[in-house]
């Protein structure tokens, strides 16, 4: 009996105040559609930009990284970089001088790639590089060369031959036995030799002289969707990774963020919104309050009325902007349909971002019911009669 | 009763309905911080997507290296009609090798360096220096060998008519980029024995940005030697234009040559039309943005011809698409917000006035005029506006940086607003709250002066 006398006094207010009230739901469930709608966006939408990548490029992308040392490769494979390599930084190449070890003739037009021959997932098996030599992953401490070359200088790097590799200040970089030696096809022009030697080798050798080597660690990241957790779990070790995909990341990743920021927001605007309404409501109510108290009523059940007349609003605010979004979400879907054409999005979670901002919504009321208290606990008649304010 | 008096009284009737008047307050105060903080980070978004759109949009083209204007005139003036096709510009690299030796034969030189080059100007010849400060291909400062950084003497001639010296976008990143106005001083090139070169490769013959200015309209000629053998190119023709070095530091144009010329048939004829590196002739076709260039990608290999697209145009298009769904979405959530507002000031403004009735049927009864008792009620209004603006301005500021500190903390990163993102939209959020709430309380108080003085006084009574 109690609560429905609660509930029919709460319903008869809510009809006196219609006019007030209805505008303030009105707000209220504009703005919660607009945070629905942020949301939406932030957690669903633009997530599914990233796993698009996966389709856009299924053979991964190269990864750069910056300020990373060799002595960080092991941290960067279990960040989940794949088919790691490494090279001397290609302005030292001039600095490099190879010669016959038999001969002691220098061997010009040569371009130097220092290759770490590892493969992230299974070292056995070994990494290619290029793709034709099988080196295996103990070559990455041996003392062996590859050489791709054209065939008029094949005779220069055959196979058990060894060659000497000096920087240009005349530092050893290490005496190399020719392992492989393969032919370019010949296209009418000069094929550039190029000579593959183990990293590991040459970088201790040269420190050995207080040289160290600048180099450049690159890795390929595949599926693209793992791109953001990669760089995130780089960058806690000081470690930059760079690729061409960096700028579609950060435009995803601001825009994410200001979706999430907005939602935020709009949710305590309405919210508040909400509340303030209520309060001028109440404000206007105070005669009402007043007989409320002389005919017997507590201070409790009053704050219940009010504070019912606010829940209920708030289910309908929250009910209004779930059904909006619903019809928002057809543009949304056409927006990106027509945008990017026909991929399978995650489904937009408009019952859970609806509950959230319900959620939301009520933390800010039972905070804000103190003041509700306050306000009908203070109100008598002599401050009716008096304050018109 | 003047203006002032107006104001006057709505500020002693402001303080003594000071809770109605500090519930409105605080009403505008919402809507005014959720329209300048929505308006702060969309400016923000804006900005820099438009940065990163626009920092490398000289490169939405495409190239076709096996075109030759001569024969395929009828099918350039198709690609020219194509809709997203923006301009075509037509080069022809000149084999500065073949040009200084005798036909068939070819110089060891490869390439020329600026060194190898003497700048002839009113009859006295300036020699070139190669100083290694060629660094145009690097974007940042890289530790790179000095051999690296020769300055080369690289020579291309504009085809007629496709001799547009540069196009729209590459303009636009240009004074994006390096400030407003045309990196051309003087003239393009419109007729055949006419030359364009860089205020830089100017400075390597040693003319100052103002004595390379004073050359333009000169007849000058470039001698080239290859070690064997020298003969001076170019020999009569007229310098019409001094391009500023930054326009080669915009992403289309770092591999430019910086000598431009006229072509012409004699200069064809100084060299095969066809040497072991391809084609000579180049036809860049412009678009208006990157999703342009892809489009135009699709309908020109249709054409069976060499076709590439710019590098940067697959990334930037992805960009771009996403600056589209921003835009598009935005213009959603802006209408529902607008909207919101709007009837959020509304009942603000019905409540005040509620509040207010009696008091305004007491001024009507004792004789005020109406146009005066709108006029308290709007100065009423216009002090209240003025007090929540005031107050949101650091109440803004306050909850980007509380809102930046919790991303930052949460999800690792927040974007960040700065002054130029932050006044626009303060100055925005503030004309259109004060102008909607100025706007209805007009509206409210003309539907108020139907009712009779008595129904006003009604709650008094």
């Amino acid at each position: 009996m109690k609560l429905f006398d609660t509930v029919s006094q709460a319903v008869s207010e809510m009809r006196i105040g219609r006019r007030l009230l209805s505008l303030g739901l009105v707000t209220t469930s504009v703005m919660i559609a607009v945070a629905i709608i942020l949301y939406n966006m932030s957690a669903s939408v633009l997530p599914a930009f990233y796993s698009r990548y996966d389709l856009v490029y299924p053979q991964g992308m190269s990864v750069s990284l910056a300020n990373a040392e060799y002595e960080d490769l092991e941290r960067i494979e279990n960040s989940g970089l794949k088919n790691l390599d490494i090279m001397i930084s290609s302005y030292y190449v001039d600095g490099f001088q190879v010669s016959s070890t038999k001969s002691g003739q220098e061997i010009e037009n040569c371009s130097y790639s220092l290759v770490w021959c590892t493969c992230g997932e299974d070292p056995g098996k070994g990494y290619s590089y290029p793709e034709d030599f099988q080196m295996d992953y103990t070559d990455n401490t041996s003392n062996v060369a590859w050489v791709s070359c054209a065939e008029s200088k094949q005779a220069q790097f055959l196979p058990g031959s060894s060659i000497t590799v000096r920087d240009s200040e005349g530092n050893s970089a290490g005496v190399f036995e020719i392992k492989e030696c393969r032919v370019l096809e010949d296209d009418g022009t000069d094929a550039v030799t190029q000579i593959y030697l183990p990293f590991a080798t040459v970088y201790s050798a040269l420190q050995k002289d207080g040289i160290w080597l600048t180099h450049q660690i690159t890795g390929i990241v595949k599926p693209l969707s793992d791109y953001p957790a990669i760089k995130e779990s780089l960058g806690k070790d000081g470690i930059t990774a760079v690729s061409d995909l960096d700028l579609n990341m950060e435009s995803l990743s601001n825009m994410q963020s200001f979706f999430t920021v907005m939602s935020l927001v709009i949710t305590l605007a309405g919210v508040v919104s909400l509340i303030s309404i209520c309060g001028m409501f109440l404000k206007t109510r105070e005669n009402f309050i007043v007989l409320q108290k002389i005919l017997g009523n507590t201070n409790k059940k009053l704050i219940g009325i009010y504070f019912l007349i606010m829940e209920i609003l708030l289910i309908l605010a929250v009910g209004i902007a779930a059904i909006t979004v619903l019809l928002s979400n057809h543009y949304i879907y056409s927006v990106i349909y027509h945008i990017f054409g026909d991929f399978q999005y995650q489904n937009i979670h408009t019952l859970t971002a609806s509950l959230i901002a319900f959620g939301a919504a009520n933390i800010v009321m039972l905070i804000s019911i103190r003041s509700i208290a306050r306000k009908i606990g203070k109100t008598d008649v002599i401050s009716a009669i008096n304050n018109r304010d | 009763m003047r203006f002032i008096d107006c104001l006057r009284l709505a500020k002693r009737n402001l303080f003594a309905y000071k809770r109605t008047a500090f519930l409105v307050v605080l009403g505008l105060l919402v809507s005014l911080v959720i329209m300048i903080l929505s308006l702060a980070y969309n400016h923000s978004i804006t900005n820099t997507m438009d940065v990163i759109v626009n920092d490398k949009i000289s490169c939405a083209f495409n190239v076709i290296t096996d075109i030759d204007p001569r024969k395929d005139d009828a099918m350039l003036k198709e690609i020219a009609a194509e809709k997203k096709v923006d301009g075509i510009r037509i080069t022809y690299l000149c084999d500065i090798g073949q040009m200084i030796t005798s036909p068939g034969s070819n110089s060891d030189t490869f390439p020329f360096t600026i060194d190898d080059t003497c700048l002839i100007a009113g009859g006295k010849e300036y020699p070139g220096t190669n100083d290694y400060t060629f660094d145009f291909p690097y974007e940042s400062t890289v530790p790179v060998s000095k051999a690296l950084l020769y300055v080369p003497f690289d020579v291309e001639a504009l085809v007629m008519p496709y001799n547009k010296l540069f196009s729209d976008t590459e303009l636009r990143e240009y004074n994006r980029k390096y400030g407003a106005g045309s990196p051309l001083i003087g003239d393009e090139i419109t007729n055949e024995k006419e030359i364009i070169i860089s205020e830089y490769m100017m400075s390597k013959y040693g003319f100052t940005p103002e004595q390379a200015k004073e050359q333009i309209g000169q007849k000058i000629a470039i001698r080239v030697t290859d070690g064997k053998e020298s003969k001076v190119l170019f020999d009569g023709y007229t310098l019409v234009g001094i391009l500023k070095t930054d326009f080669f530091r915009i992403s289309s144009r770092i591999y430019s040559p910086q000598f431009i010329v006229a072509y012409s048939d004699a200069l064809a004829a100084a060299q095969d039309e066809k040497n072991e590196y391809g084609d000579l002739f180049t036809t860049t076709v412009h678009s208006s943005d990157y999703s342009g260039a892809i489009r135009v990608n699709e309908e020109l290999k249709g054409y069976d011809k060499n076709i590439s697209l710019s590098s940067a145009a697959a990334v930037y298009a992805d960009i771009e698409m996403q600056q589209t769904l921003y835009n598009k979405i935005i213009l959603l959530v802006a209408a529902l917000l607008i909207f919101a507002v709007i009837v959020y000031i509304y009942s603000i403004q019905t409540y005040y006035f509620r509040m207010r009735r009696a008091y305004i049927g007491l001024e009507r009864a004792v004789g005020m005029k109406p146009g005066h008792v709108f006029l308290v009620f709007f100065c009423e209004f216009v002090l209240m506006s003025s007090a929540a603006f005031i107050l949101s301005l650091p109440c803004s500021l306050g909850l980007i940086a509380a809102l930046r500190a919790f991303l930052t903390q949460i999800i690792g990163y927040g974007i960040s607003i700065t002054a130029r993102d932050f006044i626009p939209a303060a100055i925005e959020g503030g004309v259109f709250v004060l102008s909607v709430s100025l706007l209805l309380s007009f509206l409210i108080f003309r539907k108020a002066k139907k009712e009779s003085i008595l129904d006003c006084l009604s709650d008094t009574l």
